[in-house]
């Protein structure tokens, strides 16, 4: 499971990097940057997916690869 | 069998055993209906939490549509003249602008909010929510509201912005009367003093801005009047609006989830002692205290493209969409028990602080001061309770109590 950031939607709320800070990061203007860009650690995969659901822009989404075995 | 038209009939803002108790109209008119035209004001009103959650991420649709058209061109009316004070406070501000404008004055106003910006001002937060209650201990009954609330809110704002403590007695009396403009149902009386407050408030934040201008301190409005930004420079107009909505949302929804939220709590047997016993973190009461009362119950959204289809119902370009937040955040498709006041609950994806651009510029410094308030009361006061029922201001979109006497 891994994380991407349509760099175009994110409006710099920076809700991602409250809920998941070992994955997300800011920019100077706020917008999300990506700490983690391969496969996530299980451990992480709550925390990814509390951001996915807390990005007032829906900027972040959760590429589950899992399924391509 | 009740018929939709007769439900709809039930969600009048002028009745007051309505407001208070909004939630069985609202439940009802949920569970009626996603949408719904207000003949009334002239609104397509959204019930559910999908699609309100969908139309505030919506770029088809905007906070305004003056930037690409006029009121004439979209069959509406100018706005009335006679309230030119308040219409000039608002013209700039965040919650009324789109893109361009607003992308370049929110990226300068959003450096002060970040994260990191908000957690540095926790020890001064603190700093203000302990002296306020510890007074309010030495007092034994208080006022949760006017003895805590308004100045340890309007405290936080001020001291970000730069403006002087002695002075926020001044911008509460402003912010109380200017906010009232929100309503659905207003009155000339109403619209008066809100003007009358509006241009009191302009001439005093231009004086401000004449001061920061000659003495800066690096706080925000100093910073606002000295920042060039890709060699933009803010005018005036644009710092007047942007420091007065700061000022407006930074304490009237922060007073109102303390009160609203702490309400709640306290007539909910057993949440406040989950919380003062250590089970539920402050931080976590938060969210559900933003959830179950809303302080904001309505919202809009212009729609500003040809095309746009919500719950079903196809919209035109000019049309008038409403949310109504507190049925939203009741949906049973979302929340489980949604009636349920579970302090521990810590659903933090609700649709409190808004969506999209627009989303609550000051969400991180809102639910920490929340947060400082909720941990602070229950260390003073783990036998809180009400002193008396409270009431409801008779206000539906901006919700909020007249007070919330406290014993312990």
């Amino acid at each position: 499971m891994r994380v991407e950031i349509d760099a175009g939607s994110c409006h710099g709320h920076q809700m991602c990097a409250i809920a998941a800070p070992e994955i997300f990061g800011s920019d100077e203007y706020g917008n999300a940057v990506l700490l983690i860009e391969d496969d996530l650690p299980a451990e992480l995969e709550s925390k990814a997916r509390r951001a996915e659901n807390n990005c007032p822009e829906r900027a972040i989404s959760i590429i589950d690869e899992a399924s391509k075995g | 069998m009740v018929s939709v038209d007769e439900i709809i009939a039930r969600f009048d803002v002028d009745d007051p055993s309505f407001i208070a108790d909004p939630y069985p109209v609202l439940n009802d008119l949920r569970e009626a209906t996603p949408i719904f035209w207000n003949e009334r004001t002239g609104q397509w009103t959204l019930t559910r939490f999908t699609d309100v959650y969908e139309t505030l991420r919506d770029r088809r649709l905007g906070r305004s549509y003056t930037h690409l058209y006029s009121h004439a061109q979209l069959g509406r009316n100018e706005p009335d003249a006679r309230w030119s004070a308040f219409l000039q406070h608002e013209q700039w501000s965040l919650l009324c602008l789109e893109p361009p404008d607003h992308t370049r004055i929110r990226r300068l106003v959003s450096k002060v909010f970040t994260p990191k910006a908000v957690t540095a001002l926790r020890p001064r937060i603190e700093g203000f929510a302990d002296e306020l209650l510890d007074h309010c201990r030495e007092l034994g009954a208080f006022d949760l509201l006017t003895d805590y609330a308004q100045p340890y809110s309007v405290a936080v704002i001020c001291s970000m912005l730069g403006v002087p403590r002695s002075d926020t007695r001044l911008l509460l009396d402003w912010s109380h009367a200017i906010v009232k403009m929100y309503e659905l149902s207003t009155t000339d009386t109403i619209r008066a003093a809100a003007n009358t407050a509006a241009a009191e408030y302009i001439q005093y934040t231009k004086q401000l801005i004449a001061a920061k201008r000659a003495e800066p301190d690096g706080l925000l409005i100093s910073e606002l009047v000295r920042v060039e930004d890709e060699g933009d420079v803010l005018t005036e107009d644009e710092i007047v609006s942007t420091t007065m909505v700061l000022v407006e949302a930074g304490h009237e929804a922060t007073v109102n989830t303390l009160g609203n939220g702490m309400r709640a709590m306290l007539k909910h047997e057993g949440q406040w002692q989950r919380v003062v016993g250590g089970e539920v973190a402050a931080r976590v009461a938060v969210e559900e205290m933003l959830r179950w009362d809303s302080p904001l119950h309505l919202f809009e959204r212009w729609v500003l493209e040809d095309g746009v289809e919500i719950a079903g119902q196809g919209l035109k370009v000019g049309d008038e969409v409403a949310m109504l937040f507190g049925a939203a955040q009741r949906d049973p498709r979302r929340f489980d028990e949604p009636d349920r006041f579970d302090i521990g609950r810590g659903d933090t994806a609700h649709i409190g602080f808004g969506g999209g651009i627009h989303f609550c510029v000051g969400a991180p410094l809102a639910r920490q001061e929340i947060e400082v308030s909720v941990a602070g009361l229950a260390d003073r006061f783990p036998d809180l309770k009400l002193a008396e029922e409270p009431t409801y201001h008779p206000n539906f979109v901006i919700r909020g109590l007249t007070a919330l006497r406290l014993e312990r």
